[in-house]
């Protein structure tokens, strides 16, 4: 499994605007293609999108997924797992808080149910 | 969904119930069959070291967190969010649970990184969705409970279910087409 970079979320959200312009949503949202409008207008409030949204978005905006990549990385803490499996069931398009949340969460309970204390 | 996985996902809801000495048409409550898969079902807030703010976050009623699953040495946790109406968690919990049943693999998420890219597997998402909607509608009982004349509100309250989910099966299941062509079969 690749490891995931973050997004440039607020550039991202940026070029999607421009690029819709003056374009209603429900109309950009069909011009990309299986994306709604929620989730369109969601993408440009800078909520992080799910993968496949994500890259209809790039082909639409004529840039490769990498563009919006930083590349930037945390330290990782010794002895922690680098993936955790976790699959998710929620809205596709998470503010980046909830997403960070979700994640410490999900690290803790790993850690927990491997000590055996849950 | 691969062929003959609706079969086999009725045949499971109702082999399910017979495990647990329930009537095929009898209501499957989610806590239940976890209970019976071993399947760990918590709240954020009962996480070991969670902040406060964390938790808050993802029990609220406006956080659009339903639900996770995480493997860990051969066992499962759900994570769920318990603002969500009952019907809601029963529906999120079922969910997870069929993929669990199911063997899905899981998406990766790392947490080494800030905000990760969460990617979904459509054909997975087609068989949670079948085999959660079945464990808690199976097809057959659902069938029989609208032939007696139950309405769809009462088909929903009796499994505990949302009326989405009963339309849902409804549909999905093709049983208003079979009724209708049964009732027209009976007028001759």
């Amino acid at each position: 499994m690749s490891k995931f970079s973050e997004i440039d979320l607020k550039r991202f959200a940026a070029q999607v605007k421009t690029r819709r312009g003056d374009m209603w949503l429900r109309a950009a949202a069909t011009e990309i293609g299986e994306v709604s409008a929620p989730t369109l207008s969601r993408v440009e409030q800078e909520s992080v999108p799910d993968l496949d949204t994500y890259i209809r978005i790039c082909r639409w905006l004529g840039k490769s997924p990498e563009e919006f990549m930083t590349g930037k990385k945390r330290l990782k803490e010794e002895g922690t797992p680098e993936f955790i499996e976790a699959h998710l069931r929620a809205d596709k398009t998470l503010s980046s808080d909830t997403i960070e949340a979700l994640s410490r969460m999900v690290h803790l309970a790993y850690d927990a149910a491997k000590k055996g204390k849950i | 969904m691969k062929r003959g996985f609706k079969t086999e996902a009725e045949r499971l809801s109702v082999g399910f119930r017979q495990k647990l000495g329930l009537l095929p048409a009898e209501a499957l409550p989610a806590r239940r069959l976890a209970e019976h898969l071993q399947v760990v079902l918590l709240v954020p807030e009962a996480i070991p070291g969670i902040k406060q703010g964390d938790a808050r976050l993802l029990s609220r009623m406006s956080t659009p967190f339903s639900a996770a699953v995480l493997p860990v040495d051969g066992r499962h946790l759900i994570i769920h969010n318990p603002s969500h109406s009952d019907a809601r968690q029963e529906s999120d919990l079922m969910h997870e649970l069929a993929h669990i049943i199911c063997g899905h693999k899981a998406t990766g998420v790392d947490t080494s990184l800030g905000a990760p890219l969460l990617a979904y597997d459509r054909r997975h998402e087609e068989e949670a969705n079948y085999l959660g909607g079945s464990l808690q509608v199976p097809r057959e009982a659902l069938m029989k409970k609208l032939l007696r004349g139950m309405t769809r509100d009462q088909i929903a309250e009796f499994y505990g279910a949302s009326l989405d989910l009963v339309k849902y099966r409804i549909n999905i299941t093709g049983a208003e087409r079979q009724i209708m062509r049964w009732r027209r079969n009976q007028q001759g």
